[in-house]
């Protein structure tokens, strides 16, 4: 199976002097289609910072990073944007919806950003909303939508017009335990469609829910593992992924 | 992979529209204060334009809509017939109008009499009537108001004019000169020592051309239409009002920018492009933009509609309330719409180019290094001052568009040094206490948001200084003016020369009488009478009253300085002069230099003469007592007092029915009242600049504190967990608010003065005495109510503050 991100050797410094911070260093990975990869660290570690940096909002300061093939050193700022709303969906802790749009507008607003018509574009956002099991949420402004509503609704218009790549930074973080067992069984089922998702988190418990996890310390990748069988695990009676 | 900028730029277009004008839905509160300062800049441009354009002293507003003129003497048939003729050759088509002058007891000055045809060629649109009909035979007079007062007359009275009884059938008006005073007689009526004007409809090659060839010899005038003072005062109130309209803005949009940062952080995350995030501030732009500009054209529009009949007053002509500068109305909307657009492009710009993650995590940008500006700051402050000097603002030959360009240059200039200002403000926090350092480091540190907000303040404060300094220096050019607002010379008028009329020793006792009810009747007090010092007679001259005059040159020729009144011990008093502290020696007491008596009923003629003055505070006022010849004087040259006239002060300025009131009795005592005839519009212009640039600046400050405070949530709410003081919160927006306004008074000072004294460079002498009053007022006063406004801004905790996010 072909990596849908790779990164080779990445490191990421930021500040210079006595302010410099070597936030990630001589990073390797890469996270193949159906894969969910759960990052763990302390807090400083990287993780947020291999997130941004995979996902094309910062550069690398050294390394290669590749996404679906195309690696990101040689694009265009334009082309970034575009790779964002084509190909990566980002879900963040908080902040996610923009408030004078309406759920299924949020969802909609990637593929309309790309050219989609407003009618297809929101028929597609309609369809990732079910998905979700949030149609009857669809024209509710977000203000008026529970955290955990919110959240779906912002996995929702990460996944919109089938994009293969999901990069969730403590996604769950905002939520209580049900909504965010909720949240990883959602991420579970998407790359269950053939997408990768990246998964930053604190929480060992909602790691188990991945197919490997990544530990992180001062910017370096310390250990891979999969992780012990979960609740996922039990719950779809399959056998537990391998070590 | 095709081109997606093309086939996407429709669906996301209307997609970021709709999120646009949601935000500005939900928002719009948050941007009253915007629209209402953009609608206020709009409405004030749209009035002093209009009020500018047509307000000012229009050019040939006693004689129509001429070309040129020119005077001919009517003493001789056959010359007039000559010149006519010539006329016609060189010129064609001709109006004349033949007039005489004479005066009004009651009424100082000359009143003319014209035989002037309403439906003349030229003259038309210099003549409307009130009430009843023109003259159009022999014996009919058509009168102004100010006549008709004079006379109390009216439509059907009798009136003596020129030694001759007229029935009054009108009353009319020059509406392009409402203080044109003259009576109007059919246009066929002969009159008594009258001078023909000859109005023309084409203009000589040269000013003083003689309009035939050997003979016969015309002058002829060419009459300029010179309004180009009023062109450059539109220009520059419509330049300077956009500029502040773009920078006003720009400081809002500014703080929506940042309000939406985090939003347009994540639009950056879905893979929106640059252009997309610029669109949404760029449309809110455009909405207030617009909204502001449609407002403030109807606010203005209607403000000028009501005004009209100040402005009439104050213009002294007839105005058609739609004689609106459409053009240029069109024009100012354009750029204000324009102005708001760009304004909000450069925050637009600012924040689509911060980092995705800075944006998110809603950290502000670095602060640019601020060397670039200040050096731009320099070469455009240089460049302004070369073009206004250039520009020649002061010339009747005066260059619009190098004055926009200075005038741009000079604000450029102030803006760009704006950052430098607010950097500099940080240097001193190290040694305040706590709230001050905190609210000085966090100007700094948002220092674009800062400096935009002090750019726009600058610029506010900017147009009031350079309006209060040009108001002062136009003041004191005008000079203290005839009299004050308070008094009434009454007087028996002057003879056709420089001199004074007196009134006959029978007649002084009764006046005196009756001059003391007219003061008890307007509330003044007691009458102060004014002596003439006459010679004795010799031979057969007439002596003519002892006069104050400059000499000239060393030719022996005197220039008139006015009449030369008795230091009589009520004058003295008056004018509270100790008779004891006046030198044995002294002739004259006078406030001017250089001035001596002069006696023309001398024989020789006087020559080379010198005065023994001394120096007294008396009338600052031209018609006022200026010069005292003192008792001992009188006595030696063997001068006697000869009574001229009155001058009664009244405690408060005297309104228009007390004037009226005093003319009436002095017209029955066959004595003429002098008023101040020097208008105040120039000095309530400086005052009222200064009061509106402090109002907006203050506007200005608390858009910008409202954000300030808004941002420093997180900030009040660690300082609150740490125990601060609410005396500590409320220190640092006070005294955020006061570092802007103290910076902001002192850049727009040196901004206002270098455009003026460019402006001014011919004659700096102009700027001699600044408008100290106003300078302190915005200087003092200005930062101080802004830090009591900030002082009060911050002493509610906003109810959210809880739940903002860190």
């Amino acid at each position: 199976m072909s990596a849908l991100l790779a990164m080779h050797k990445v490191s990421k410094v930021y500040g210079d002097g006595a302010s410099r911070v070597q936030a990630l260093d001589r990073i390797d990975l890469e996270v193949s289609a159906g894969e969910l990869v759960a990052v763990m660290g302390p807090s400083g570690s990287g993780k947020s910072s291999l997130l941004t940096v995979a996902g094309s909002l910062e550069d690398a300061t050294s390394g290669t990073v590749a996404v679906d093939g195309a690696p990101l050193g040689t694009m265009s700022h334009k082309d970034r944007a575009r790779l964002r709303r084509r190909t990566i969906g980002f879900v963040f802790q908080e902040f996610n919806l923009l408030a004078g749009l309406t759920a299924v507008e949020n969802v909609a607003m990637p593929l309309e950003l790309d050219g989609t018509k407003a009618r297809d574009a929101r028929t597609s956002a309609l369809e990732a909303l079910e998905v979700l099991d949030l149609t009857t949420r669809a024209d509710a402004f977000p203000d008026d939508l529970s955290g955990g509503e919110r959240q779906r609704v912002a996995i929702a218009r990460a996944i919109v017009g089938d994009r293969r790549l999901l990069l969730a930074d403590e996604p769950t973080g905002a939520l209580d335990t049900v909504n965010g067992e909720g949240v990883l069984r959602l991420l579970r089922k998407i790359t269950r469609r053939g997408a990768a998702a990246i998964l930053v988190t604190h929480d060992a418990q909602l790691a188990s829910w991945a197919d490997r996890v990544v530990f992180l310390r001062d910017g370096r990748i310390i250990d891979e593992t999969a992780p012990a069988p979960g609740p996922e695990t039990l719950l779809a009676g399959a056998p537990s992924p391998p070590r | 992979m095709s081109d997606p900028t093309r086939s996407a730029a429709g669906p996301a277009r209307r997609a970021i529209v709709r999120w646009a004008w949601r935000l500005f839905r939900r928002e719009w509160r948050q941007q009253l204060l915007t629209l209402t300062l953009l609608t206020i800049a709009v409405a004030g441009t749209v009035w002093t334009s209009t009020v500018a354009v047509n307000g000012g002293s229009k050019a040939r507003s006693t004689l129509g809509d001429a070309k040129a003129m020119a005077r001919i003497d009517p003493q001789d048939p056959s010359a007039v017939k000559s010149q006519l003729a010539a006329i016609t050759a060189r010129f064609g088509a001709y109006e004349v109008v033949p007039h005489t002058s004479t005066t009004l007891a009651g009424l100082a000055g000359a009143v003319d009499l014209r035989a002037q045809d309403p439906n003349g060629v030229y003259s038309h649109s210099t003549l409307a009537l009130r009430s009843g009909r023109y003259p159009t035979a022999a014996g009919e007079v058509a009168l102004t108001s100010s006549i008709a007062d004079a006379l109390d007359a009216h439509v059907g009275s009798q009136v003596v004019l020129v030694q001759t009884s007229w029935t009054v059938v009108g009353l009319v008006e020059n509406p392009r000169n409402l203080d044109d005073r003259f009576a109007l007689v059919a246009p066929s009526t002969p009159l008594p020592n009258e001078t023909l004007i000859v109005l023309l409809g084409a203009v000589p090659q040269a000013r003083g051309t003689p309009a035939g060839g050997a003979s016969p010899q015309i002058d002829v005038v060419s009459l300029g239409d010179d309004n180009s003072g009023v062109i450059v005062l539109v220009i520059a109130a419509v330049t300077a009002s956009m500029a502040l309209v773009g920078l006003v803005a720009a400081s809002g949009f500014l703080v929506v920018a940042q309000r939406r940062q985090r939003q347009l952080g994540l639009m950056a995350a879905l893979g929106a492009t640059d252009r997309q995030l610029r669109m949404p501030l760029v449309v809110t732009g455009a909405l207030v933009g617009l909204a502001s500009a449609a407002i403030g054209t109807v606010v203005g529009l209607l403000a000028w509609f009501i005004t009209v009949p100040t402005v009439e007053r104050a213009s002294a002509h007839r105005i058609d309330r739609l004689d609106v500068p459409w053009e240029l109305l069109a024009l100012g909307i354009v750029l204000a719409i324009i102005a708001a657009v760009t304004a909000a492009w450069w925050p637009a710009r600012t924040v689509a180019r911060i980092p995705v993650m800075s944006a998110l995590s809603q950290r502000p940008s670095p602060p640019l290094a601020v060397h670039r500006s200040a050096a731009l700051a320099a070469i455009a402050l240089a460049g302004g001052v070369v073009a206004i000097a250039q520009a020649k603002p002061g010339n009747t030959a005066v260059k619009p568009w190098l004055m926009i360009i200075g005038l741009l240059a000079v604000i450029a200039g102030t803006v760009l040094i704006a950052p430098s200002a607010i950097r500099l403000l940080a240097v001193p926090a190290r040694r305040l206490p706590f709230g001050a350092r905190l609210a000085l480091r966090d100007l700094a540190r948002f220092q674009a948001r800062a400096a935009a907000a002090l750019a726009a303040i600058t610029l506010a404060l900017a147009i009031a200084v350079a309006t209060a300094v040009v108001a002062k220096a136009s003041v004191d050019e005008q000079g203290p003016g005839n009299l004050s607002d308070r008094q009434l010379l009454v007087s028996a008028g002057t003879t056709n020369g420089p001199f004074a009329k007196t009134i006959t020793p029978t007649d002084v006792a009764s006046l005196d009488t009756a001059m003391t009810s007219l003061a008890q009747a307007i509330g003044a007090a007691s009458p102060v009478p004014l002596d003439l010092a006459e010679p004795s007679a010799t031979g057969t001259r007439v002596p003519e009253p002892v006069m104050v005059a400059t000499p000239v040159d060393h030719g022996g020729g005197f220039q008139d300085g006015g009449p030369a009144y008795v230091a009589t011990p009520t004058v003295l008093a008056h004018y509270g002069i100790d008779p004891s502290t006046i030198r044995p020696e002294t002739d004259l007491l006078t406030n001017q230099s250089g001035v001596v008596l002069l006696d023309v009923s001398a024989r020789p003629p006087p020559g080379t003469v010198t005065t023994p003055a001394q120096h007294a505070e008396l009338s600052p006022y031209g018609d006022g007592p200026r010069a005292l010849i003192t008792a001992s004087a009188m006595q030696r040259h063997g001068w006697t007092e000869v009574r001229a006239g009155w001058l009664i002060e009244s405690s408060r300025p005297l309104t228009h029915a007390q004037v009226s009131a005093a003319r009436r009795a002095a017209d029955a005592a066959g004595l003429v009242v002098d008023t101040r005839d020097t208008k105040d519009r120039v000095a309530t212009l400086g005052r009222t600049a200064t009061i509106v640039g402090a109002v907006l600046a203050l506007a200005i400050l608390a858009m910008t504190l409202g954000l300030i405070r808004g941002e420093a949530a997180a900030d009040v709410r660690t300082m609150t967990a740490v125990g601060a003081p609410r005396r500590t919160r409320r220190a640092v927006t006070a005294t955020a608010a006061a570092a802007l306004a103290i910076v902001g008074v002192v850049l727009a000072s040196a901004g206002a003065y270098i455009a003026i004294v460019a402006a001014y460079r011919s004659d700096l002498s102009r700027l001699s005495s600044p408008p100290t009053g106003n300078l302190l007022l915005l200087a003092v006063g200005l930062p101080i109510l802004a830090a009591m406004t900030g002082w009060l801004l911050a002493g509610r905790q906003p109810p959210h503050l809880a739940r903002v996010p860190g």
